[in-house]
């Protein structure tokens, strides 16, 4: 299952009627997709394929596309939603319509993501900046949310000088207003730095560090204090938190990356920002 | 006898507290209120008997002095080679502020391995940290 398959799609001829959807940008498209799920009336289900075809065309040409892991995206997925309902009141009872295919590809899944993502919404969580979408064979999230998708000019910043958009936090709390942010490359690894400061003057700090090869994972050191280290499964890679006396570090690595978050805050809310990497600020 | 067990007990007591006391005290040794991260690795150098250090020291918050206040060159088989003091010029050391990183390029001799011991530091108003670092050695090219 891992790896996707391409063959689902591109076995499945899309009537010519919905030929002017190749027209459409990705977020018009996802934007279909989300009326869909939140409208009550019945859409043409040959459409709704139609448009979840061409988006996996489209996302598929766009430059660094990647293959999806699907059994680890279904995982995050049913983890974030488990998530969420221990800690809420979530019943399968929002007015979703359950989009019935012939193919196998979409049906029970679609239907089964957005009676999820709605239940977790009226919840109290929005999880619509994010679009699950599958077929048989891949699964994937994207952005789905409202309007057009607007990253910080800080996360710009990075990504403009390489960082992968998958590495950046996008979640800082209010009140924080980022500073300069700062580039070294050593060439032993390259470092992004971009600190924040509150309305009280409490530093709240976000580092990115491209390691150049594993031989130099070990040569971070944080101070800390005898509090215990948390480690859990996150993404594809791991987070640690712990804290230093009055600051608290939550640190995310995969691979040659390692993001750190540290800041007077509680441990709880920078493992929140931690966790918004990726993901696109309305 | 029997007179002297409650004071063996009341020893022990003062012993075992002791120790959980020099526990405390070596655990909360390794937090810093100056310094939060540190990394701190020796390279080759991109010219021929260059060795590169490369730093980022991440302090608490704002500090007058942050970065590394002494390097001390070793060779691979131990034997001392040189110190060098950081300051501003080298731009070891920064000042006003929380973030100081750069590199350092040392001269030695093509194909020989060193390795140094790095001593991180950071000080504000309200007074001063510092750690020592040893990395693993590194060629000149």
């Amino acid at each position: 299952m891992k790896g996707g398959n391409d063959d689902s799609m591109s076995e499945h001829k899309r009537p010519q009627q919905y030929a002017y959807l190749e027209q459409l940008s990705l977020e018009e498209l996802k934007g279909i997709i989300r009326a869909d799920a939140e409208s009550e009336e019945n859409e043409d289900t040959d459409f709704i394929y139609a448009v979840l075809e061409v988006i996996d065309k489209k996302e598929r040409e766009l430059p660094g596309y990647q293959p999806v892991d699907v059994d680890k995206s279904w995982e995050e997925f049913q983890r974030y939603c488990e998530a969420r309902e221990t800690g809420g009141t979530v019943q399968p009872h929002a007015p979703v319509r359950i989009v019935r295919k012939r193919l196998v590809a979409v049906a029970a899944a679609v239907a089964a993501a957005i009676a999820l993502m709605l239940t977790v919404q009226a919840a109290g969580v929005d999880v619509f900046g994010a679009v699950a979408h599958w077929t048989d064979d891949v699964f994937s999230f994207t952005w789905g949310g409202r309007g057009t998708p607007e990253r910080p000019e800080w996360a710009e910043a990075l990504i403009e000088q390489g960082v992968d958009a998958n590495l950046i936090p996008t979640e800082i709390p209010d009140g924080y207003e980022p500073g300069e942010l700062f580039i070294e490359d050593i060439g032993l690894w390259k470092e992004f730095y971009q600190p924040f400061r509150s309305v009280d003057n409490s530093l709240l700090s976000i580092s990115i560090i491209l390691y150049s090869s594993p031989e130099y994972l070990q040569i971070s050191t944080y101070e800390k204090d005898s509090s215990l280290v948390e480690t859990y499964e996150y993404g594809q890679g791991k987070i640690y938190t712990f804290s230093n006396i009055a600051e608290n570090k939550v640190i995310y690595l995969d691979d040659l990356a390692e993001v750190c978050v540290i800041g007077s805050l509680s441990l709880e809310e920078l493992k929140q920002i931690l966790e918004s990497i990726g993901g696109i600020i309305q | 006898m029997k007179k002297r067990l409650p004071a063996l007990f009341v020893v022990m007591a003062l012993l075992i507290s002791c120790c959980q006391l020099a526990i405390a005290s070596d655990v909360q040794l390794h937090a810093s209120e100056y310094l939060s991260r540190y990394t701190v690795a020796l390279g080759p150098g991109d010219e021929k008997g260059e060795v590169k250090l490369g730093f980022s020291i991440l302090a608490t918050d704002t500090m007058t002095q942050l970065g590394i206040s002494q390097v001390e060159i070793y060779k691979s088989n131990g034997s001392y080679v040189t110190t060098i003091y950081g300051n501003s010029t080298n731009k070891l050391l920064g000042s006003s502020t929380e973030h100081h990183s750069g590199s350092y390029i040392y001269k030695g001799v093509s194909g020989t391995s060193y390795y140094a011991k790095v001593t991180v530091y950071a000080k504000d108003s309200t007074g001063s940290d510092s750690r020592t670092v040893t990395t693993a050695t590194a060629k000149a090219p």
